[in-house]
Formats: structure tokens, C-alpha cells, sequence
């Protein structure tokens, strides 16, 4: 069973995947439809009504985190290029403090649905709104790419469907959580799929480390033997110093900064549960990704390089032929159901965060400038999640054939260089102005995009030119700071005593919560 | 917490070599030991700050609040 031929069952259709997919699906969509009955205001639409617990928000939150991009995108990496894939879960994973020692607490209390509310707070509302709103799009996009390459690749390898089918199926299906579920629906099924994801993945990892008599040292031993040393020493993915160290303030400060994430602190009742359920998404994150890199390193010793690779180029099917290989198709059924739950719930908190932008900050308050009905901000957040699918689909058929792990590195940079700073700056220093707030964010949405753009894996791989104009496959050593330095620079050249004046208010209802006030 | 993140993300970055020794009868290298210890100190972290945080946000709350129904 160790050493499975390179034939798989992967591509052909398979009874128990087909079986567990539609099961979720029939259950998540009965979900939707209880939810759908809760969801009258915008309220409930885009922060549950804020009843969520902070055991249900911890597993929501490890949730929109344990993406395909994590499962499938992670085991491919470390399955393909050994110690490098272990870069991207440690950064994953260390974003998170960040997120509660410096942002859940004020943007907690200060804000509504977005975190645009806690930048704007005590700024000029339109130009920040606008702004905040661009850059959060742009980081769904990018983040939607990842998910509906991966969702595209998985459901035709699952069921032999074309992979353009398959992209209009995860949307559809995530369009109905999403429309009439709003956030009520995309919790719980968030939820769902968290605990069978860390369900499915544990079972995994333990068939592999069976397979070396329940020693991970054994297991790392079998993986140097095949592929040499080099599998356990930092690789060709970090090709330079300044790779790496750009790699990882990308990853720390771009969780931070994801639109997505920070919504689900507005889906809890305070400030102190927002901080027990950062607590609990830690803990079940950190297992996730040791468990992960048991797999990772299971697929490379059990399943072989060439195997995966023939699969897929990008590597993202280790873990369903590490399944295969120690389960037989019955397991390989169930994980990749799993894997392809977790894309729908993760696009639907995206397209979720996206339409909270488009509805919340974009019309509500740039457009109607806050004088606007909860119905007609509804109905608005609804259209906006319908164009979101739109897009999703055609970003799924442009991206085909990338590894998914890259491209949310790609989001997370824009994220760290858009969002991050800004949302710092405004919580922090008093004399940070709207000028600088939208400068900061310009620059970086700008410049992180331009930066993509010009590198290796656009302009060469696809574009097909011959030579990257910058070298640099990771933005964030640039465009973090930079983005840092305009909104510093511009407060000082143009201050704003208005903007100053408020931030005593801002600070007391940040650290008090808007009872207190 | 961040001192454990860029010291590791150093190591990677500049100690290539180092991060790639093997040891334990040559079957895993420093690198995978650290990085898995990095992954288990984070929750462990997070844990120990949510619970002190707790305890003292729900006491400076109430002095806060007591301040501010006093003046």
C-alpha cells in the first residue's frame, strides 16, 4: 500500500466523494435557508447580529484561515520543495497574535462591519471610505484567484468535470450561501468545515506516521533518503535574503489587514470574547499546520515527486493522492469533499468581506454620505455579492494552472502594504490625517499590484516575456514601508487639527467599548 | 512572539546552511525542529495573553467606569 502505482483514481468519479460533497452541500444549503429566515438588516447580514460565541467565532476564524491555499497549497509545497512550505505556515500562523495584540480589541469596539469604520472614525468619511474600499477589493481579488484556481483544479480531478464547469459551481453554490445566508450562514458553514477538515487531516497524518512506526523522525528520515538533505534546508523558493524577510512581513502583517478576518470581530459580542476566539483559532491553526507538514513530507516519502507533479504541476494534489495512497478511494473521497467544502466557505467569506467594502463603505457612506435606509444598503450588499461571484468565476478561468500558496501570498502583500498601515497609523498616532490615511493606501494597493505585475510570476510565466523587470517575487519589503512612510510623511506636511481632536475620543472608545462613552 | 518569527525568518534568510544541519542521527535538521517549536509557542503565547488580558480588561473596565460615575 506504501508505494501505489502512478495511476490514480483521481479524475475518474468517485461514489464516496460525490456522496460526502453533496451531503455537505444538501446540509450547508438547509443552513442557509434557517439562516436566510434570520436575516433581515444589515446587521445580521454581515456581523450575524453579533451572537456569535467565541468557541463558534475561534472555529470560524481557524476556518477562513485553513483555506485550499493552506490544505491542499501547504502539503503541495512541503510534498514539492521540503523545508520552504514551512515558511508560509509559521508566517501564517504568527499573523495571528498580531491580529490580538494590536487590532481586534479597538477595531472591536470602534467599528461596525469593516475596518475601514475604525480608520475613518474620526477622519473626513468619503475619501477614506473610497480608498479602503479599493484596496479591499483588490485583496479579495487576489485572495478569489487562489480560491477558485484551487476549487477549479480540485472538482475536475474529484469528479472528471472541466475545470471551467467546475469554477461556475463553486460560485454558484458559495452565491447562495452568501446572498440569502449573509454571515449567519457563512459562519456556520465555516464552522462545519473546520471541524472536518481538522478531522480528515489528523486521520491522515496518523495513517502516515503509521506507516513509520509513529515516529515523525522516521518519517523525515524516509523523505532524506528519497530526495537528499536539501529536502529539510531552506530551498529555491526563498532564492534570496531579501526574498524571505519579504515573504514574512507579508505574511505577519498581511493577516492583519485581510478584510475577511477583521470582519469576524464584529460577529461576537465584545472585546473580551473577540480575544478568547483569536485564543481558540491559534490553538486549532497551530495544530492544523503541524499536521500539515506531517502530510507535506508523508505525500514526498509515500506518494514520490514525480507522482504529484504529474497530477498536478503546481503540486496542489499531495494530500488527495497521500489519501489515496494510504486510504484507498473511499478516503481519497472524503478528503477531497473536505477540500472542496473548505474552498466554498473560504470564497464565501471573501465574497462576503467584499460586498461589506462595495455596500458598507462604498455606497452607504461615500455614495448616500450615511444617509441611507438598512433596506436599500441591503439590497445594495446583495447586487454587490452577485457582481463578486461574476468576478470570482472569470478570475478562476484567467489563473488556471498557478500554485494556489503563491497567489495568497500575492493577497497577503497587498494586504500588509494597503490595509495595514493605514489601520495602524489611524489607532495609534494622533496627528494621522485623512490625507495621509487614503495616500497610505493608494500607495500601497498601488504599489504592491505594480510590483506583482513587473515580477517573475506575472510578467514572465504569464505574460510569456522573457525577463522579469524586478527580480523580486514578494512586494511586501517595498511596499510595506513605503506605504508606512507616505501616510507619516503627508500627516506632517498637511495637518489636520480636526482629525487630531478626535483621537482622545477615539482612543477612550477604543480601549472602553461604546457603552462606556 | 516576533522575536521568535524574524529570528527564524533570519536563520532561513541568511544562515542557510546552519538551518539545513542535520541532526538526531542525521533524520531531521534544526530548521524543521525550530519551525516546529515556533508553531507550538505561538498558541502557547496567545493563550498566556487572552487570559491576562481578560482579567485586566475586566478590572480597568470597572475602574474606569466607577471613575467615570464618580465625577
Amino acid at each position: 500500500m506504501s508505494a501505489p502505482a502512478a495511476p490514480t483514481a483521481l479524475g475518474g468519479t468517485n461514489a464516496t466523494a460525490i456522496i460526502a460533497f453533496i451531503g455537505f452541500v444538501v446540509i450547508t444549503l438547509g443552513i442557509t435557508y434557517w439562516a436566510s429566515r434570520l436575516t433581515r438588516t444589515s446587521a445580521e447580514f454581515f456581523a450575524a447580529g453579533g451572537r456569535i460565541s467565541a468557541l463558534q467565532n475561534g472555529f470560524a476564524l481557524a476556518g477562513d484561515f485553513m483555506s485550499a491555499a493552506s490544505f491542499l497549497g501547504i502539503a503541495g509545497l512541503v510534498a514539492t520543495s521540503g523545508f520552504d512550505g514551512l515558511i508560509y505556515s509559521i508566517g501564517f500562523l504568527v499573523g495571528w497574535p498580531i491580529i490580538t495584540f494590536l487590532i481586534a480589541e479597538p477595531l472591536r469596539n470602534l467599528g461596525t462591519y469593516t475596518f475601514v469604520d475604525v480608520v475613518a472614525f474620526r477622519m473626513k468619511q468619503r475619501p477614506v471610505r473610497i480608498a479602503a474600499a479599493i484596496s479591499t477589493l483588490t485583496v479579495v481579488a487576489f485572495y478569489l484567484i487562489a480560491q477558485m484556481v484551487g476549487a477549479g483544479n480540485l472538482v475536475h480531478l474529484m469528479f472528471g468535470l472541466d475545470y471551467t464547469a467546475a469554477v461556475v459551481i463553486v460560485g454558484v453554490v458559495m452565491l447562495l450561501y452568501v446572498l440569502f445566508g449573509g454571515m449567519i450562514a457563512t459562519t456556520w458553514v465555516q464552522i462545519i468545515k473546520a471541524g472536518l477538515l481538522l478531522l480528515g487531516a489528523t486521520l491522515l497524518a496518523l495513517l502516515v506516521l503509521a506507516q513509520f512506526a509513529g515516529n515523525p523522525l522516521t518519517l523525515f528520515a524516509a523523505a532524506r533518503d528519497k530526495y537528499g538533505a536539501g529536502v529539510m534546508a531552506p530551498g529555491k523558493l526563498v532564492a534570496s535574503p531579501l526574498e524571505a524577510i519579504s515573504l514574512g512581513i507579508a505574511l505577519m502583517f498581511g493577516t492583519a489587514g485581510l478584510p475577511h478576518i477583521l470582519m469576524r470581530f464584529y460577529t461576537v459580542r465584545d472585546a473580551p470574547t473577540a480575544r478568547r476566539s483569536v485564543a481558540y483559532a491559534t490553538l486549532l491553526i497551530g495544530f492544523f499546520y503541524l499536521v500539515t507538514f506531517v502530510l507535506g513530507f508523508g505525500a514526498m516519502a509515500i506518494v514520490g515527486r514525480d507522482v504529484i507533479k504529474s497530477v498536478d504541476a503546481g503540486g496542489n494534489m499531495a494530500a488527495p493522492l497521500l489519501a489515496e495512497a494510504l486510504g484507498g478511494t473511499g478516503f481519497l473521497g472524503f478528503i477531497s469533499a473536505v477540500a472542496f467544502a473548505t474552498i466554498l466557505a473560504v470564497v464565501a467569506g471573501l465574497t462576503l468581506s467584499g460586498s461589506a467594502a462595495v455596500a458598507h463603505d462604498l455606497w452607504a457612506h461615500a455614495v448616500r454620505r450615511g444617509k441611507i435606509e438598512e433596506r436599500e444598503q441591503l439590497r445594495v450588499a446583495r447586487i454587490a455579492t452577485i457582481g463578486l461571484a461574476i468576478l470570482a468565476i472569470a478570475l478562476g478561468l484567467v489563473f488556471k494552472g498557478k500554485n494556489v500558496a503563491f497567489m495568497v501570498g500575492l493577497a497577503f502583500s497587498i494586504a500588509a502594504s494597503a490595509n495595514f498601515p493605514a489601520l495602524l497609523l489611524s489607532m495609534v498616532w494622533r496627528r494621522f490625517t485623512t490625507r495621509a490615511a487614503v495616500a497610505s493606501m493608494y500607495t500601497g494597493t498601488i504599489t504592491s499590484v505594480m510590483l506583482i505585475l513587473l515580477s517573475p510570476t506575472v510578467w514572465v510565466d504569464l505574460f510569456h516575456q522573457a525577463t522579469p523587470i524586478i527580480e523580486l517575487k514578494n512586494p511586501a519589503v517595498i511596499s510595506v514601508p513605503l506605504s508606512f512612510v507616505v501616510g507619516i510623511l503627508t500627516s506632517f506636511v498637511w495637518p489636520e487639527p480636526d482629525a487630531a481632536r478626535g483621537f482622545d475620543d477615539a482612543q477612550h472608545r477604543m480601549n472602553l467599548g461604546p457603552d462606556s462613552t | 512572539m516576533m522575536i521568535a518569527y524574524f529570528g527564524f525568518i533570519a536563520l532561513v534568510a541568511f544562515g542557510r546552511d546552519a538551518a539545513g544541519t542535520l541532526i538526531a542521527d542525521d533524520r531531521v535538521s534544526i530548521g524543521i525542529v525550530l519551525g516546529a517549536l515556533v508553531i507550538i509557542l505561538v498558541p502557547v503565547l496567545t493563550a498566556i495573553y487572552v487570559r491576562w488580558a481578560n482579567r485586566r480588561y475586566d478590572a480597568a473596565i470597572a475602574a474606569a467606569r466607577k471613575a467615570g460615575g464618580a465625577s
